[in-house]
């Protein structure tokens, strides 16, 4: 049998490819980002938002904390210039107060006290950092405070390691892709990031001359952050998605010197089979092709489709046997994996609802001191504490309540803890357009950003009252772009995703009709679930459901669908949709569709 | 005197010739066209369920964004009534830019569209653009309201060029699992188009197209909605025969009616079985016999090939199409 790296990456999947890049990412981490200085935070009334101030970029990194109810945001390799700050929260923001202090050596941290649960953006950019409470606070007091991240992606750098270079970002930004081929001239390979930085020290070109690479350049052109591959023979080669960025893997065969000196003309190469990690959150998705246009990869959790029993743990996670820290996301419950470099003894405890500290004694854990951020919405990050002789003491912060459990693999090294979420399922409801976008109109004003809002605030009652945790991207008349709706479901590890819209075409007003859409193939169960309940309930008719690279529903990494609930463009519809009865009949019908998902997967595991 | 005077006419005649030529060289009477040419325009189907292939020639100019004016006019009036114009009546291009192999467009919408809307409108943007300028792959679209200002779309992810891959005109039966998935061409109830239906081929007898033929005269599958209806005209069977030197062989029974409910059946099948790339033509028999007939368009006297200026078969994807 041929052995053929690429191919048993592509069979081994990211049970392999994982536990690698977490671990490469601390050190990566320590490299890449300088230490800047913190001034502090202060009020901005024109943008009616705080703003902390640094010398230098930032990455917030959030994550919210229980008893009492407070967002934590931390300032990765930031110092604080003042000793510690503390401002009253604005009027009605939801926000008590706003403290901001130095958590670690080279973490600064900045904590908005809540009262009530709000929804509050966080967005990075140039050396600042902008919080913004609502205008006016919510009322649902059932709905967890949350916040979401915006920020100008930055490639800090590129790395080169045996075939495997690392495009090192600020954050994992889409690219799109030209292949440009050879004609006699060697094969090029453009990533181009739109709306990137490209780091001062991270532009110019870098000759390569082995592993069929011959140089890699990086340029700034606009708006744009390019990386062209200047490749000396017929690539086979993969994008794959990095702990901090993105990899390109390069053929490992040595290259011919020939081929140097004399390209060979090529036919026009085809990417093989991209595999994305799973960092920062793994998704039970499949695996994408590599096309020409920016996707954020989704990708399969390690041994998806096969059966609990049948999965050899041993087998899981020999990609990196001596990796310190590796993570995984099986049948919607965590595992990590400690390893050590001698035999240990272990105990573990749960701190309150949201650190679980676990000492080990007699092999040592060589996690830097500084944390590891996980920020999978279950597991904020893993810290050391102390690491005293042969004891070393870990903090693994948590985004909610878990129910964990921890053995000693049989090598006696690795320890296996299983994170588990403590009660309900977690829905994030989408409801489509809203403020100054208002969607589609029908004929009588019926406004499709009202339509979406009314369906999902009563579906969101009927899920609570069922013992469901549901969060809506809005609760009220907000405008919200397509990234941040996704980060927010992604952010916390919802179960399930539903992206409610209404529809319209042109003048053809005789069109109606329920259409569903999903993007990924472990999508399409819960869009047909939705769909047959849909019709079955309403009686409209079936227009199908259909696969469509609908942002939401591509983006997020969890079972999502996009429902078109009707057409406003049709009478009849806009009757319908605009009737306060037939909204509860349409909440009430994809709330039936969602539980009858839920009970199939349970039933099935 | 005279004779200075009779000459004034051939002067003047002869001037307006010389200017006429110079007019010409020089492009004054506007760009230079090329000749017409054929161009695959995609239009609505009236349920505005998928994009309609429709060859028409087009005497288009040479300039760039003068053909992207011309092209974005004809997309907004099918010459099929049973079509409907993808691109909103009162929709304007207001912004045209060629880089090879990219078209950036800049289209402002009077109102903002419904994700239908939104959806045929960049489908037929990407397809008709990439299809029918040499060289073009990808189109960046630029979205804007009324007063010009960027409109952020709700449905698609436009910050990046789509490519044809990008805008699936395929309705679609489910995930593919160990299947072989193929497009098959069902007829719209209303009777207006065929629409391709990606359908994963599980089980069957080992030959695809054959799998293909037999899953599309068992009529459409509810997953596709319930705007199609079956393939063949009442009273007509049809069979799977054999497949030889790239020539599928279908065997009917029973009566075959003229008009469009049969023609359609023709092409339904030779859609169907040209997905496949070992099927290049489709023989129709009857009781075994070849079939000394036409039936609307198609010659059944001998193999039936996909018909020119139809789409180009969609994505046969999974594993081999054949064995």
């Amino acid at each position: 049998m041929r052995f053929d790296p690429l191919s048993l990456l592509i069979r081994a999947g990211l049970a392999l490819a994982l536990p690698a890049v977490v671990v490469a990412a601390p050190a990566q981490r320590a490299e890449a980002a300088p230490v800047v200085a913190v001034e502090g935070v202060s009020w901005d009334a024109d943008r009616q938002a705080y703003v902390v101030k640094a010398s230098g970029e930032l990455a917030p990194r959030v994550q919210r904390l229980e008893s009492p109810a407070r967002l934590v945001i931390d300032l990765p390799n930031a110092k604080l210039v003042p000793a510690y700050q503390a401002l009253e929260g604005a009027p009605n923001s939801g926000i008590s107060r706003v403290r901001v202090g130095q958590f670690q050596a080279n973490t600064t941290r900045v904590v908005l006290d809540l009262v009530r649960s709000i929804q509050v953006g966080v967005e990075a950019g140039g050396h600042e950092v902008v919080i913004t409470p609502p205008r006016s606070a919510g009322t649902d007091a059932a709905a967890p405070a949350s916040a979401s991240v915006v920020t100008t992606p930055t490639i800090r750098a590129i790395r080169h390691r045996n075939g495997d270079f690392a495009i090192l970002m600020s954050q994992r930004a889409a690219y799109w892709s030209h292949v440009r081929p050879g004609n006699g001239q060697p094969v090029r390979y453009l990533l181009v990031f739109p709306n990137t930085k490209l780091a001062p020290g991270a532009q110019g070109t870098v000759p390569i001359g082995v592993h069929g690479v011959h140089r890699v350049t990086a340029t700034q052109a606009g708006s744009e952050a390019r990386v062209e591959f200047e490749l000396s023979k017929a690539p086979t080669f993969e994008v794959q998605a990095g702990p901090q960025g993105w990899r390109f893997l390069a053929d490992r065969a040595p290259l011919n010197a020939s081929a140097i000196s004399a390209p060979r003309p090529v036919a026009k190469p085809t990417p093989r089979m991209a595999l994305a990690t799973p960092l920062p959150r793994p998704s039970r998705k499949p695996a994408e092709r590599l096309t020409t246009r920016p996707r954020t990869p989704k990708v399969a959790a390690p041994d998806a489709g096969r059966p609990a029993a049948a999965r050899p743990e041993a087998a899981a996670w020999t990609g990196a046997p001596d990796a310190p820290l590796a993570l995984r996301k099986i049948d919607g419950h965590w595992q990590m994996l400690l390893t050590a470099d001698d035999r240990f003894r272990f105990t573990t405890t749960p701190i309150g609802d949201d650190r679980l500290r676990v000492d080990i004694a007699g092999g040592k854990v060589s996690l830097p001191r500084d944390s590891v951020y996980i920020d999978n919405g279950l597991i904020a990050r893993v810290r050391v504490n102390s690491q005293t002789g042969d004891t070393t003491r870990l903090t693994i912060d948590l985004d909610q309540p878990v129910r964990h459990t921890a053995r000693l693999l049989g090598n006696q090294r690795s320890l296996l803890l299983g994170f588990h979420r403590v009660g309900k399922e977690r829905i994030t409801l989408d409801p489509g357009h809203g403020g100054s976008d208002h969607g589609t109109t029908g004929q009588k004003g019926t406004r499709e950003k009202d339509v979406t809002l009314a369906i999902a605030t009563r579906l969101a009652r009927m899920m609570e009252a069922g013992g469901m945790s549901v969060q809506m991207t809005r609760m009220k008349d907000l405008e919200i772009l397509l990234r941040p709706r996704v980060e927010m479901a992604n952010r916390a590890d919802s179960d399930v995703f539903v992206s409610i819209h209404a529809n319209s075409f042109g003048n053809q007003h005789g069109v109606n009709g329920i259409e569903t859409y999903y993007f990924s193939d472990d999508s399409y169960p819960l869009a047909k679930s939705i769909h047959k309940s849909l019709l079955r309930n309403l009686g409209r008719p079936d227009r199908g459901v259909r696969k469509n690279n609908f942002y939401v529903v591509h983006h997020t990494k969890m079972p999502a669908a996009l429902i078109e609930i009707g057409y406003l463009s049709n009478a009849e519809e806009e009757a319908l949709l605009s009737s306060p009865a037939y909204q509860e009949r349409a909440a009430q019908a994809i709330y039936t569709g969602i539980r009858e998902f839920m009970a199939a997967r349970k039933a099935q595991h | 005197m005279s004779s200075s005077r009779s000459i004034w006419p051939l002067v003047a005649v002869g001037a307006l010739i010389g200017a006429g030529a110079l007019a010409t060289a020089v492009g004054v009477f506007g760009p230079a066209s090329e000749p017409a040419r054929p161009l695959t325009l995609y239009y609505a189907d009236a349920q505005g369920m998928v994009l309609v292939p429709v060859t028409a020639s087009l005497a288009a100019p040479r300039d760039p964004a003068a053909w992207a004016q011309a092209v974005f006019e004809r997309l907004r009036k099918p010459t099929d009534a049973k079509l409907a114009p993808p691109v909103p009546a009162d929709a304007k291009l207001i912004e045209t830019a060629w880089a090879a192999p990219l078209w950036t467009l800049g289209v402002q919408l009077a109102k903002p569209p419904g994700s239908t809307d939104e959806r045929l409108l960049v489908g037929a943007l990407v397809r008709t653009f990439t299809a029918g300028w040499p060289g073009a792959r990808e189109v960046r679209l630029k979205l804007l309201d009324a007063q010009g200002r960027p409109l952020a779309s709700q449905h698609l992810d436009l910050s990046a060029p789509l490519t044809v891959a990008d805008v699936a005109n395929t309705l679609d039966t489910g995930p593919t699992g160990s299947g072989v998935k193929s497009t098959l061409w069902w007829p719209s109830k209303d009777g207006g188009t065929l629409v391709p239906v990606q359908i994963a081929l599980t089980g069957g007898t080992g030959i695809p197209p054959r799998d293909a033929f037999e899953r599309l005269v068992a009529g459409p599958p509810a997953e596709a909605g319930s705007f199609l209806t079956a393939v063949a005209p009442q009273g007509l069977q049809a069979g799977w025969a054999s497949l030889d030197d790239g020539v599928a062989r279908i065997d009917l029974a029973g009566a075959l009616p003229d008009g469009e409910p049969a023609s359609r059946f023709i092409e339904a099948t030779v859609l169907t079985l040209t997905e496949f790339p070992d099927v290049r033509a489709v023989q129709f028999l009857h009781g075994g016999r070849p079939i000394d007939r036409a039936v609307g368009p198609f010659k059944l006297s001998g193999p039936v090939a996909r018909p020119a200026g139809a789409a180009a078969p969609e994505a046969t994807s999974g594993r081999s199409a054949t064995p």
